[in-house]
């Protein structure tokens, strides 16, 4: 039985081995294509530099040189974690490879965004140096159930969120649980959080979060490809905030000094998230001849709620501001009374003259799912067009989607 | 007098069609295989060939289907949705709101205005069910030819419940019903139920408007006909040569007219 085990224990490492291998190839590869773009600048090599760390996480902990705090979805205030002194780190894998560690173990029609970040933990569970803890704010099922999935349970924080915001009685709860945040990060920290401390994070991130608006905005007028838009947005929070806002200027400067030229036709992006080195759907949007220049991903766009205006910069002020900010911003379709995401959406469209949206809808991603159902028939009322793709980490279907989107662009 | 060329490269079958003044003077189907776009070429020579044209007299072929990317002396490239869509709208004289088309892997539901433009589209995820290899595969179990299935199906008045969506799973109870003693007619007839249930069910009703055409390889089949009609409560038209709608399409969409 020993030997069993044993010889089941070598397969088993064999097989991570090559999986391993095969993951970094993957990335490796990702990266290769896209130095290979006509509109690739070597201001790009930063950023893609960064997104490989999400296979080497051991590069961000060195890069940071603080305790990383692992954390699903978005909800969270980042600006906490950073006067805390930690450096939050977002659980999330688009490598199609990766799944394969875990997916025997795992439900078939699971999340795969989840299930490649299983996959991922796994790959990397021998290495992970100061991954103390985890924060999970309870979005969707799949999101609860991941600490449980992953061992982890006993290392992290649950956010129970109100899945009702615009209520009172959810916004209260929200910031009882971000306390909450405070008081497990003060005990794993041993240290207290200070208000002085919190309000130069608001600062720190107010700048890099002005730096992103200036991105956007080169985005919505077509002079930044989506692509290299998630390439910059994905690596958000993959290196001290101060650095990778400074780099985000010179690109910002850089691009725009050389007077470029505007893109296809746009499309607004909606749903699941994208995360590289999964940028299939972005390759086969441009392939379609169309330019994704506006997103609600969470990963992109919305990977965090932006910059914070406060009137009250006590303690209590600062952390109510960010609670809000965080939990009414948030576009997740785990919340109940979502109608201010659809709102949102209306008023980019209109105001930036975009024309039609294309929700990407990962299989086994219910919320999202459901959502389309409900956002399409609004948006065609209204005169937009609509495409619902979904699909999985896998590229056999990227023939079919490719045809869906040659159609679409037609329109 | 020049012709137009329009060439479908679809998943399991390449069509090849020649238009003279608008009208097609001859057509070609041929399975696909590997080196789609030399096969192409051939038909094209071929279709010269029997008609007694000379290749100067043909404009730049315009490509469709999933293999259009492989044909790089291709005049115009244009996506099957559109070309499909553009190919029904004129051959059904501007009738055509709905078009729904059966391929060898996928099934469309294309929504048309009165102009002919394109307006809306559904089609189905990567699974084969409700699409032309449904009927292939059910061929070999049934050992019996696809075009027979038409006659066939219709001349049961019994039926049997076909629920499998997978092409997978429908062959084991296709097996199954097969061992219990069932005929070919009623299992054929529950295999075009089944394939109109599925489309009825990609369509969504609401999204449907008359007047409704069937095309692809399959519209032939006048039992899954009759199966969609009882399934979507409406007529369902289907043109004549069913099969090369998209190529001549494909072949139109050129035309200073449009």
């Amino acid at each position: 039985m020993d030997k069993e085990n044993k010889m089941s224990d070598q397969r088993r490492q064999r097989q991570l081995q090559k999986i391993g291998r095969e993951t970094q190839a993957e990335f490796e590869s990702t990266r290769s294509q896209l130095q290979q773009r006509k509109d690739y600048r070597p201001e790009w090599d930063y950023f893609l530099d960064l997104l490989m760390r999400l296979f080497y996480p051991d590069a961000l902990q060195v890069a940071v040189d603080k305790p990383v705090v692992e954390h699903l979805c978005n909800q969270a205030p980042f600006e906490l974690f950073h006067a805390m002194g930690v450096h939050p780190a977002r659980l999330g894998s688009g490598s199609f490879n990766v799944v394969r560690v875990s997916s025997s173990r795992l439900p078939v029609l699971m999340c795969p965004y989840l299930k490649a970040t299983m996959g991922m933990f796994e790959l990397h569970g021998g290495s992970r140096l100061d991954r103390l803890y985890h924060v999970v704010p309870t979005t969707c099922d799949w999101v609860v159930k991941f600490p449980e999935m992953a061992d982890t349970v006993q290392t992290t924080c649950f956010l129970e969120l109100p899945h009702l915001r615009e209520d009172e009685k959810g916004q209260k709860r929200w910031l009882e649980e971000i306390y909450g945040l405070v008081r497990f990060l003060e005990h794993q920290t041993g240290r207290k959080l200070k208000r002085k401390a919190l309000k130069a994070s608001v600062q720190t991130f107010m700048h890099a979060w002005e730096a992103v608006g200036r991105l956007i905005e080169l985005r919505r007028r077509r002079l930044l490809s989506g692509i290299w838009f998630m390439v910059a947005i994905n690596s958000f929070l993959l290196d001290p905030i101060e650095i990778w806002t400074e780099h985000v200027l010179k690109l910002l400067d850089a691009i725009q000094s050389d007077s470029p030229q505007p893109l296809h036709q746009g499309l607004f992006l909606a749903g699941s998230p994208i995360v590289f080195p999964n940028f299939k759907l972005l390759n086969l949007i441009e392939a379609a001849g169309m330019d994704v220049c506006a997103d609600d991903l969470c990963t992109s766009e919305r990977i965090w709620p932006g910059g914070v205006c406060y009137d009250n910069s006590s303690c209590h002020g600062l952390l109510k501001t960010l609670a809000e900010r965080y939990h009414r911003a948030c576009i997740c379709p785990t919340f109940a009374d979502n109608e201010r995401r659809f709102n949102s959406i209306f008023n980019t469209l209109e105001q930036h003259r975009i024309r039609g949206v294309v929700f990407h809808v990962l299989k086994g991603c219910h919320p999202f799912d459901i959502e389309s159902f409900g956002l399409e028939p609004k948006l065609k009322q209204k005169g937009y067009k609509f495409l619902r793709i979904e699909t999985d980490y896998v590229e056999e279907d990227s023939r079919n989607i490719l045809t869906r989107l040659e159609a679409f662009s037609g329109i | 007098m020049s012709i137009k060329v329009g060439i479908d490269l679809g998943s399991t079958a390449i069509k090849v069609v020649f238009l003279e003044n608008r009208e097609i003077v001859w057509k070609k189907v041929v399975p696909t295989i590997p080196g789609q776009a030399q096969v192409a070429n051939d038909l094209i020579s071929e279709g010269l060939s029997e008609i007694g044209y000379s290749p100067d007299q043909l404009d730049d072929p315009v490509v469709t289907g999933y293999g259009k990317s492989l044909v790089h002396d291709a005049g115009k490239v244009i996506d099957e949705v559109s070309a499909n869509a553009l190919g029904v709208f004129l051959l059904s004289d501007h009738k055509a709101r709905t078009v729904i088309n059966i391929g060898g892997q996928d099934v469309k539901v294309i929504r048309l205005s009165e102009a002919g433009k394109l307006i809306d589209f559904k089609m189905n995820d990567k699974c084969a069910a409700g699409t032309g290899r449904f009927f292939e595969v059910a061929g070999r179990i049934l050992d019996t030819p696809v075009d027979d299935f038409g006659d066939l199906g219709q001349s049961s008045a019994d039926t049997v419940n076909i629920s499998s969506t997978c092409v997978v799973f429908a062959e084991s109870e296709i097996v199954s019903l097969m061992a219990k003693g069932i005929e070919r007619q009623p299992i054929i007839r529950g295999l075009h139920e089944s394939l109109a249930r599925r489309i009825a069910g990609l369509a969504g009703n609401h999204d449907i408007e008359d007047e409704v055409y069937l095309d692809g390889g399959s519209a032939n089949n006048r039992g899954l006909v009759a199966a969609i009609e009882d399934e979507l409560c409406r007529d369902v038209h289907v043109l004549p040569y069913p099969q090369f709608s998209v190529a001549y399409g494909a072949a139109r969409s050129l035309d200073s007219m449009m």
